[in-house]
C-alpha cells in the first residue's frame, strides 16, 4: 500500500499540533496557572448564599401551604 | 462597558436578574410554545403507529409529516430555545456579567421562531429534506442559525466582560455548546453531500447535535444547580475538567455507528464504535462527580423541585450514555438496529435527560427572575411524577418491545406481519405514556403562565431573603 502525500501531511500536521498543545500545557503548569483550579468549584457560592446553605427547598415543610 | 460596583452579592444578583429578566423569559415562553406544539404532534404520531387510519386521509396529517415535525419542534423549538435561555442565565451568575446585545438577541428570537414556523409549514406541506434532524429546508433553517449566532456572540462578550477571576466548569460547557451547534448546523447544510456521504453526515450531525449542543448545556446546568441547591461545592473540580475535555475529544467522532451494516467504509463505523466506547470516560467522571456531591444530603434533592428534575436528568445521562456505548457494538447493534429500541434510546437522551434538566432549571430560574414563588407545590409534584413515570413507561415499552422485535426480525421463519402485530401492545403503552407526558406539560405550562403573570401567590418578602433561610420564610 502506497503512502500518499496527503497522509504524510496529515500525520505531520497532527504531530505538530500535539507537540504545540503539550508545550503550552507544560508551560501553563510551570507558570502555576493550575495551582488554584480547585477554587473554581466555589464560584456558584457567595457571601449571602455560602457553602453549607441549601437553596430552593420548596417541599421542606409540606404542612405549610404556599397557596 | 462601564464596570458596575455592588455592595453585596445579593445586590449584584438582583441587578443581573432584573437586567436579564425579559430576554430570558422570552426564550422560555418561546420554548414553552413549541413544547405544546411538539407534544400535540407526539400524541398524533404515536396513535398513528397502532391506529393508522386516524387522520390518515389528510396528506399534511400523515405520519411521514407529523412525526418529523414533532422531532423538529421539540429539538429546535422547545429544547434549543430553552437551552439558550438557561445557558445565558447561568452565565450571568457564574461570570457576574449582564447579558449584552439584547436588541440583537430579540431579533434573533424573532428570526428563530419565524424559521421554525415556516419550516413547520414546509414539512407539513411535504417540502422536507428527508434527513432525520435536518428535515427543515435551508430556506427556513438559516433563520434558526441566525437566531443562534447572537447567543454565541453574547456569551463570548460576557466571557470577555466577566467580573470573576476564575472560570466555573459550566462556562466551558455553555460557550462551547453555543459554538458547536452553530458549526454543526453550518457543516450539515453545506449543499455538497450526496448518497452515502450524505447519510454519514446526517448521522454525524444528529448524534453530535445531542452530544455537543444539548449535553453541554444540560451538564452545565447540573454542575451549577446541584452544588447551588445542596449547598455543597462539586466533589472534584479536576474530574469535571476531565469530563469536559474528554467529551470534546471523543464525541465528535460519533455518528457513523448508526450506519453499521450500511454501504460505508468499515473503518468509518469502527472509528465511531471506538469513540462511543471511549465516551465511557466523560460519562463516568460526570456520574461520579454528581453522585459524590449529593451523597449524604439526599433530603435536599427530595425537597427541591429543581433537583428532583435535575438529578433524574443527570441519572438518565449516565444511563443513556452507557447504553449508547454498548449498543454501538456490532453484536448488540445487529439486534436492535431498525427497531423501536432506538426510539426509546433517543427519548432517554432528549427527554429523560435534556427535557428533565431544562424543567428543573426553569423551576430554579423563574422565581428568581420574577421574584415570585411557584403557584402550587402540588402541581409541581404532579408535573414531576407524570413526566418521570411517563418517560419510564415509554422507555420500558419501546426497549423491551424493540429487543423482541429485533430478535424476531433476525429470524426469517417469522412472517413480517406477525412481528408488526406483536408490537401493538408496546405501541399502545407508548401512547398512554405520551398522554401522561403531555398532561405533565400542560400542568407545567399552567404553572409558567401563572408565575409569569404573577397569579395570586403573593410573597411578603423578596425571594432572595426567603431562600437565605432555606425555605423557612414561607408563610
Amino acid at each position: 500500500m502506497e503512502t500518499g502525500t496527503g497522509t504524510v501531511t496529515l500525520f505531520v500536521v497532527s504531530l505538530f499540533m500535539i507537540i504545540v498543545a503539550l508545550i503550552l500545557l507544560i508551560a501553563a503548569l510551570k507558570k502555576g496557572f493550575f495551582n488554584s483550579v480547585h477554587q473554581d468549584a466555589y464560584i456558584p457560592f457567595s457571601d449571602d448564599e455560602p457553602v453549607g446553605k441549601p437553596t430552593d427547598q420548596l417541599f421542606e415543610d409540606d404542612n405549610k401551604s404556599v397557596e | 462597558m462601564p464596570k458596575l460596583t455592588f455592595q453585596s452579592s445579593a445586590e449584584r444578583r438582583e441587578f443581573t436578574d432584573s437586567n436579564s429578566r425579559a430576554i430570558i423569559i422570552t426564550y422560555f415562553l418561546s420554548g414553552m410554545f413549541w413544547l405544546m406544539v411538539g407534544s400535540t404532534l407526539a400524541i398524533l404520531a404515536s396513535f398513528k403507529m397502532h391506529w393508522p387510519e386516524f387522520l390518515g386521509h389528510t396528506s399534511w396529517l400523515t405520519f411521514g409529516r407529523v412525526r418529523p415535525l414533532h422531532l423538529n419542534t421539540m429539538v429546535y423549538g422547545w429544547a434549543s430555545l430553552t437551552s439558550a435561555g438557561v445557558g445565558l442565565w447561568i452565565l450571568t451568575r457564574v461570570l457576574n456579567a449582564t447579558i449584552p446585545l439584547k436588541k440583537t438577541l430579540y431579533a434573533g428570537i424573532g428570526a428563530w421562531n419565524l424559521g421554525l414556523l415556516i419550516g413547520s409549514i414546509q414539512i407539513l406541506s411535504g417540502f422536507s429534506n428527508g434527513m432525520e434532524w435536518l428535515e427543515i429546508p435551508f430556506s427556513s433553517a438559516f433563520l434558526i442559525v441566525a437566531g443562534l449566532i447572537p447567543v454565541a456572540l453574547a456569551s463570548l462578550i460576557m466571557l470577555v466582560n466577566k467580573a470573576t477571576k476564575h472560570l466555573y466548569i459550566s462556562v466551558y460547557y455553555i460557550v462551547a455548546g453555543y459554538i458547536w451547534i452553530i458549526s454543526l448546523l453550518i457543516v450539515a447544510y453545506i449543499p455538497e453531500y450526496s448518497s452515502t456521504v450524505q447519510a454519514g453526515m446526517n448521522w454525524w450531525y444528529a448524534h453530535n447535535a445531542l452530544g455537543l449542543w444539548f449535553t453541554p448545556i444540560c451538564l452545565a446546568a447540573a454542575y451549577f444547580f446541584i452544588p447551588k441547591v445542596t449547598g455543597r461545592p462539586i466533589y472534584s473540580y479536576w474530574l469535571s475538567l476531565l469530563g469536559f475535555w474528554t467529551l470534546a475529544l471523543f464525541y465528535n467522532w460519533n455518528g457513523f455507528h448508526h450506519l453499521i451494516g450500511g454501504p460505508v467504509p468499515t473503518w468509518a463505523t469502527t472509528v465511531s464504535i471506538s469513540a462511543s466506547v471511549m465516551m465511557i470516560i466523560p460519562v463516568i467522571t460526570v456520574a461520579v462527580n454528581h453522585h459524590l456531591t449529593v451523597v449524604g444530603v439526599f433530603d435536599r434533592v427530595i425537597n427541591s423541585p429543581t433537583l428532583r428534575f435535575i438529578v433524574f436528568g443527570a441519572m438518565s445521562y449516565t444511563f443513556v450514555s452507557l447504553q449508547g456505548s454498548f449498543q454501538a457494538l456490532r453484536t448488540f447493534n445487529e439486534t436492535i438496529h431498525f427497531t423501536h429500541y432506538v426510539i426509546g434510546h433517543a427519548h432517554i437522551g432528549m427527554y429523560a435527560f435534556v427535557t428533565m434538566v431544562l424543567f428543573g432549571s426553569m423551576y430554579y430560574i423563574l422565581p428568581r427572575l420574577i421574584k415570585w414563588e411557584w403557584h402550587s407545590k402540588t402541581l409541581i409534584k404532579a408535573h414531576f411524577w407524570l413526566t418521570a413515570l411517563g418517560i419510564i413507561l415509554y422507555i420500558l415499552a419501546m426497549q423491551t418491545g424493540g429487543i423482541w422485535q429485533g430478535i424476531q426480525l433476525n429470524n426469517p421463519d417469522i412472517p413480517f406481519m406477525d412481528i408488526v402485530e406483536n408490537m401493538l401492545p408496546f405501541l399502545q403503552a407508548r401512547s398512554f405514556a405520551a398522554i401522561m407526558l403531555t398532561t405533565g406539560h400542560l400542568i407545567f405550562a399552567w404553572l409558567v403562565i401563572k408565575i409569569v403573570w404573577h397569579g395570586r401567590t403573593k410573597r411578603p418578602k423578596p425571594i432572595t431573603q426567603m431562600y437565605q433561610t432555606g425555605g423557612k420564610g414561607y408563610e
